[in-house]
């Protein structure tokens, strides 16, 4: 087993790439990191509106579809001109 | 501390170790690239800044198994695709091997040595890369891998193990 660590221990220290700083500097410009306050702020405004949505919606549930149709149409008095 | 400092100082240190874990230029490159990617992400909120080489073995620790992991898995989605077979753990190829730090007349012998360490578990394999690869002391070991000394002695002990069972089993055929 020594044997094999011994080995291991004659692997060579390697330089990195010359290139490598310019391709990691045109990654980092190519990665646009949306801040974490704005996710926040994006994240508490569609749960604003989820929870008023859904107030709206319980609210509402009382009144039933032919109620907003009455309302919608007149109805008519039967009554006939110069009576 | 300017990022391009942090870059020179530690770019040798992150290519290196990348190339232990998975032993090819092309793919050590790439590790290299998401450690500093990472790196000038969070060095602004980093605030020990005597510790930065342990944080930056860190990261490499982390981005290089994760890198493995992501390999594998894509191979192993290629062999089910392809004949529909599980190949067993499909551990990093041993075909994969080109590592620019071995000798031409140690490569045979370092590549089986590799294709053992590849099998073990995560934190072995790491030990084993810290203490016998880049020849750390066992508490800078400690440091980066966030265990006490102990741990990490009793990990190389398994670690030394299970690597003599593979070594062993790889030899096997041969003696036939």
């Amino acid at each position: 087993m020594e044997d094999s660590f011994d080995k291991l221990k004659s692997i060579k220290r390697v330089a990195a790439p010359d290139n490598l700083y310019n391709k990691i500097l045109s990654k980092t410009d190519d990665q646009k990191v949306i801040p974490m306050k704005w996710i926040n702020i994006a994240a508490a405004l569609f749960f604003f509106l989820l929870v008023s949505e859904i107030y709206l919606i319980s609210e509402n549930k009382f009144t039933s579809r032919e109620d907003s149709q009455i309302d919608l149409v007149t109805l008519p008095n039967n009554m006939l001109y110069h009576e | 501390m300017q990022f391009k400092e942090i870059y020179e100082a530690h770019k040798n240190l992150v290519f290196n170790l990348a190339l232990q874990y998975c032993q090819n230029p092309q793919d050590a490159e790439e590790i290299t690239q998401d450690v500093f990617l990472n790196v000038h992400q969070k060095f602004h909120s980093f605030n020990n800044q005597s510790d930065i080489k342990t944080w930056i073995y860190r990261i490499c620790i982390n981005k290089s198994l994760d890198f493995i992991k992501k390999k594998n898995r894509k191979k192993r989605a290629f062999f089910f695709k392809a004949f529909s077979i599980d190949d067993q753990k499909n551990h990093l190829n041993a075909s994969d091997f080109n590592h620019p730090g071995v000798e031409l007349e140690q490569k045979e012998a370092i590549k089986g040595i590799f294709k053992a360490i590849n099998q073990l578990v995560d934190r072995q394999k790491s030990v084993i890369i810290l203490l016998k690869i880049e020849q750390l002391s066992v508490k800078e070991a400690s440091e980066i891998l966030e265990i006490s000394s102990k741990a990490v002695e009793s990990l190389f002990q398994r670690a030394k193990k299970n690597l003599e069972k593979l070594l062993d089993n790889t030899k096997k055929p041969e003696g036939k």
